[in-house]
Order: structure tokens, then C-alpha cells, then sequence
């Protein structure tokens, strides 16, 4: 149809001639869209940042995770993964590999041996520390040269070198390394950082105080099942099996339910800003109903010169696409904004990802809502008789 | 051109039926000019609508260049409309919001003309009925007859086969109906355009052909202008 593209101009110039009450119809599918694709980045960020993390345990595919923990609750005293073990998980049916796994946020328990004071220090390896909130902390030639250095935290500091740390020696077990600066870290009390290969190197024979034992699984092995059947064998003979136990958690279980849960929140907002789109769905037909009776002169006047009933139905249909479009894209701009604020704003878990999924409902949701509640205004606008208008 | 024989039109108002156009017989020849006069209410509006091809619900016959539109779709008869007819209207009936170049682009804008072929036919339609840079400006920026000759030039910018203008110069003093009338005039002279003119003012008939008198729904005579 040739003069289709001229009945979508006169639409745009139409929108255009009347800003202000436009404005005020679109906002309710701003805010409508806004708040799903704000909420549905928001839980694809937390998503992904969960199944980055699982992966990060031995989650993954083809690898599985034994834990062992002690009937205190303590930190094991003694290695319960030696090479003894490793090798009675080997054997199991299904297992490729087995290896300690070590976590980059958990520290290895070792005793601190200055004269002044004697105590419980937890390590940290780090390849480099380059911004301690004292001092100027080691970087990566350090690492590489296996420097004896650390930086400590503040309780270390203030108890063993008076808040006086910077320069001085801190022993662990036995051993000197220089402070050369002052780092906190949340998660582990007593923390000390040290360049990992100098950790590597002098202090090898620590463990980290919860283990864990990762297996690589054989292709189309059951990973419970396989796992389960490795905890079993390391309770029965493990060296750890007198203090504690050696147990499979299944992870990807884990993992789904959460998601389970997320879709869940996702679903329940997307259910409440699809009500809300419902509503500013109905303020778009009021409005283009009003827009439909104050231009019936237009609408005989276009008529009278050549104009089909078509052609002003379309005419007003566009224009309620074009204006729930527009609308869909700015709510669309706000959600991402939005998201990428409490990004910004909150802890590094909580992330914003914007699929291409998130953009294509923004804007088939939006024309869906212009071309469903635009409809019926347009519908009427073109069932006008002629004769009956032009007066 | 134009052949009406025997109309009548009836409209319904709630039980009542009126009887508004009663046994209409009108010949009308290419290139004349012709002027409708009538008293409020003798059914001069209703003639025009069905001359228009707006109004379908008349009995009789009404034969364009001998043929029946009566049966067309809605459809046909907006295409016959924006190829045949141009309206001019006492009120002017310009799009307010819209410039004076999108409201004489509306024939073609049906017709299916790109914009660029629009402006240039619009700019000089509007230079033959004597406007000249006023395209992008709204209709209330203008005069009456500056609108009026607006009115006129998106009348004709289609190359329609017959204008209808419904009380022309009504709203106009009478400097401005004068000019108004000889552009009228001049069209007809240069463009052998069909003139179908509804006024009260005999002064604006006199410059017509023909001038037929309508009286309580009934052609009452008509009267050849020497």
C-alpha cells in the first residue's frame, strides 16, 4: 500500500502536536516497563552471579564437591584429605581425578609466634595487594621473587605491634615475614595476606580450616550417585573418619531452587507491573477515545478528500503504537538505569544483566498494549459515517 | 456531466419520516458554472451531500458521466471523492493544528503522492489562488479569506472534475466574497472546472451560468444569467 507510509507520517506529526497529554499517557507504561525489566535484569544478574559461583565450588558438569566437616564444628586439626584418601576416591567407580580444592576466600589457620604475643592467624593468598588501607602492600614481582611479606589487619596490628605494624616482623610458625602494610578482610578475623607463591613455598603443608575434596567424574557418570559413594568410602576409611564426616552436597540442587525462587520473585513483580500496564493500557484507550471525539472534524474533512475508513482507523492505530512504543523504549532506558544503579549501589553479589529477551519484551509488550487498547478508539474513529460528521 | 432524475430523500427522525428532497431533476454540462440558492432548510446541504457522493440513502438516480454510483462500496466513493470532488465549506474546515501545506496536501496524501511531489504541487496550487510563502503557518495565522482561498486551492489541487462549495463566501465581507468569487470565476474560465455553488447572496449568484432555485425540497425554477 503506497500511501501507507504517508498515513504513518501524519500519525508522528500527530503525536508530536499534542506533547504534553502524550507525555502523561506514556507514563504509565514507563513505569509499567521500567519496573519488570529493572526486576528482570536484577534477578538475571543474580542468577548468573549464583551459577559463577557454584561452578566455583566444583558445581560444574563433571565435577563434584565432598566436603568434610568435624563434630565440633571446628577447623580440622589435621589434613582429612591426604594422598591416602585421594587415592581411596580414585578408586570409586566414576572418578577420573580427585584433588584438594582450595578456596580463594577462605583462609589457612597457622600460629602466630612473635614474643609479644601468640595466637591464631588466618592467611590469605593473594597474587598481589596493591591498595592496603596502610602501607604499600606487595604487588606481583614480590609474588614472583617470593617475598617474605605480609600485610596484616587491624586487631593483628594493634595487639602485637601497638598499632605500630608497618616495618616490623610477624612470625608464623617460626617464621619472619616483613608487615608492609594494613588490610582488613570481612569474612576472616586475624586475616594475613601473603603473596601466594611465598605462601607456596614456605608454608605449603598448611590446610584450610573447612577442606574439600574436588572429583572429576568420568563422562555420563551420576554425580550423586558417584559422589555419595566416594563420602561413604571416606567415612569408612578416611583419615578424618574418627572426628568427623565426609559428606556430598549436591549443589546443582541447590543452585536450581534458588533459581525456583528468583523466577518466582520475577514472576510475582512481573504479575504486578503487568497490572499496572493493564491500567496505563486503559489510560492510552481513554485518551485516544478523547483524541478520536475532538478530532471528528478531522476525521470528515480527511474523509470527504479521499480518505477510506481504513485509513483513519490505521492513522489512529499507529498513533497508539507509536506513543506505547516510545513509552515501552524510555521505561526500557529508565529499567536498565535503574538496575545498573542498585548495581552500583549494593554488594558485589547482586548484579544487573540485560538480555536481549528483557529488550524484546519492553517493546512487543508495549506495541502489544498500543495495538490491543489503541483498537477499539481507531475502530470507532473509522465507523463514523461521513454524512453524520460533517456538518 | 452531472444527471439527477427524480430524487427524493427521506431522513428518520425517531417515528416521524421528512420528506427534505422531493423529485429533483438537475442537468448539469462540463464547465458550468452553477449557483444553488434556497432559504435556510430547503435542502440545499442535502443536494450538495448527494452530489458529493457523501450521502447514498436517496431514491432516483444520480448519473456521473452516466453511471450509477449509488451500489460502490464506502470504499469506491472515497476514491471516487478525493479523484472527483473538491469541497469548499463556509467554515473553511481547515485542520487547525496541521500547516497550511499539510492540510492542502490531504487529497494527495490519499491519492498516494511522496511528500516531495506533494510540496511542490501544494506550493504552486497555493500561488494560483494567490498565497504565497504561507505554507508553514497554522490556519488561525491567517485571514478569512486567506483561509478560504486555502480552502479552495486544497479543493483543486487533486484536478477534481467538479468543486462544491457550500456557502463560500458566508463567513467573508464583502470586499473579500468579491475576490473569493472572481477566483472562483477564474478557475472556471482557465481550468473549465464544474462550479456548483450554494449561496443567499444574489450579488454571488449573478456571476454564475445557471442559477437554481430550491424551495421546501423542490427545484423551484432555474434561471440562465445573461
Amino acid at each position: 500500500m503506497k500511501n501507507l507510509s504517508n498515513i504513518i507520517a501524519i500519525s508522528f506529526k500527530s503525536i508530536l502536536k499534542n506533547k504534553r497529554r502524550n507525555i502523561f499517557t506514556m507514563i504509565g507504561i514507563i513505569i509499567g516497563i521500567a519496573a519488570v525489566i529493572t526486576i528482570m535484569s536484577l534477578g538475571n544478574g543474580f542468577k548468573q552471579t549464583a551459577s559463577e559461583q557454584f561452578e566455583d565450588t566444583g558445581a560444574g558438569k563433571d565435577s563434584a564437591t565432598v566436603n568434610y566437616m568435624t563434630s565440633s564444628g571446628e577447623g580440622a586439626k589435621d589434613n582429612p584429605f591426604s594422598q591416602q584418601d585421594l587415592d581411596i576416591a580414585k578408586q570409586v567407580n566414576g572418578v577420573t581425578d580427585a584433588k584438594i580444592k582450595e578456596s580463594d576466600d577462605q583462609g589457612y589457620s597457622a600460629k602466630m609466634t612473635n614474643a609479644q604475643k601468640k595466637g591464631d592467624v588466618s592467611i590469605l593468598k593473594k597474587k598481589e595487594m596493591t591498595s592496603p588501607e596502610k602501607g604499600k602492600g606487595f604487588n606481583e614481582d614480590d609474588n614472583e621473587l617470593n617475598k617474605k611479606v605480609v600485610t596484616v589487619d587491624d586487631k593483628i596490628a594493634k595487639d602485637v605491634f601497638n598499632n605500630d605494624a608497618i616495618g616490623k616482623t610477624l612470625y608464623i610458625d617460626d617464621q619472619g615475614f616483613e608487615v608492609v602494610g594494613i588490610a582488613n578482610d570481612a569474612m576472616n578475623p586475624s586475616a594475613v595476606n601473603m603473596p601466594a607463591n611465598t605462601f607456596d613455598r614456605y608454608m605449603g603443608q598448611l590446610t584450610q580450616d573447612f577442606p574439600s575434596l574436588q572429583l572429576s567424574l568420568a563422562d555420563g557418570a551420576d554425580k550423586k550417585e558417584v559422589a555419595d559413594k566416594v563420602a561413604k568410602e571416606l567415612n569408612k576409611k578416611g583419615s578424618g573418619a574418627g572426628d568427623g564426616n565426609y559428606s556430598y552436597t549436591d549443589m546443582e540442587e541447590f543452585m536450581k531452587n534458588i533459581n525456583k525462587v528468583f523466577d518466582g520473585i520475577t514472576y510475582f513483580v512481573s504479575a504486578v507491573a503487568g497490572i499496572s500496564l493493564f491500567i496505563a493500557g486503559i489510560g492510552v484507550m481513554n485518551v485516544m477515545y478523547i483524541s478520536v471525539t475532538e478530532r471528528t472534524e478531522e476525521i470528515a474533512i480527511r474523509r470527504a478528500f479521499g480518505a477510506k475508513a481504513r485509513d483513519i482507523e490505521i492513522q489512529f492505530l499507529v498513533e497508539s503504537v507509536v506513543l506505547c512504543v516510545i513509552g515501552g523504549i524510555i521505561g526500557l532506558i529508565i529499567g536498565i538505569l535503574v538496575a545498573s544503579l542498585v548495581d552500583a549501589v549494593t554488594p558485589d553479589y547482586i548484579k544487573s544483566a540485560v538480555s536481549l529477551s528483557s529488550v524484546l519484551i519492553a517493546v512487543g509488550v508495549s506495541t502489544l498494549i498500543g495495538i490491543v487498547f489503541g483498537w477499539i478508539p481507531a475502530r470507532s474513529a473509522a465507523k463514523k459515517e461521513l454524512i453524520d460528521i460533517i456538518k | 456531466m452531472i444527471e439527477l432524475v427524480d430524487i427524493n430523500r427521506h431522513f428518520k427522525n425517531g417515528d416521524e419520516e421528512n420528506h427534505i428532497l422531493k423529485d429533483i431533476n438537475i442537468n448539469i454540462k462540463e464547465g458550468e458554472f452553477i449557483a444553488i440558492m434556497g432559504p435556510s432548510g430547503s435542502g440545499k446541504s442535502t443536494l450538495i451531500n448527494i452530489l458529493g457522493f457523501i450521502d447514498r440513502g436517496y431514491e432516483g438516480a444520480y448519473l456521473f458521466n452516466k453511471e450509477n454510483y449509488k451500489k460502490s462500496s464506502d470504499n469506491e466513493l472515497a476514491e471516487i471523492r478525493n479523484k472527483t470532488v473538491g469541497f469548499v465549506f463556509q467554515n473553511f474546515k481547515l485542520i487547525q493544528n496541521n500547516t497550511i501545506l499539510e492540510n492542502v496536501s490531504i487529497p494527495l496524501v490519499y491519492a498516494g503522492l511522496g511528500s516531495q511531489a506533494r510540496k511542490e504541487k501544494v506550493i504552486n496550487t497555493l500561488h494560483d489562488v494567490g498565497l504565497y510563502d504561507k505554507e508553514n503557518l497554522v490556519p488561525n495565522k491567517l485571514s478569512g479569506g486567506q483561509q478560504q482561498r486555502v480552502a479552495i486551492a486544497r479543493a483543486i489541487i487533486n484536478n477534481p472534475k467538479f468543486i462544491i462549495a457550500d456557502e463560500p463566501t458566508g463567513a467573508l465581507d464583502s470586499k473579500t466574497s468579491e475576490d473569493i468569487i472572481n477566483l472562483f470565476m477564474k478557475l472556471n474560465k482557465e481550468h473549465r472546472t464544474t462550479m456548483i455553488l450554494v449561496t443567499h447572496d444574489r450579488k454571488v449568484a449573478d456571476k454564475a451560468d445557471r442559477i437554481i432555485h430550491i424551495l421546501d425540497g423542490r427545484v423551484q425554477r432555474e434561471e440562465v444569467v445573461e
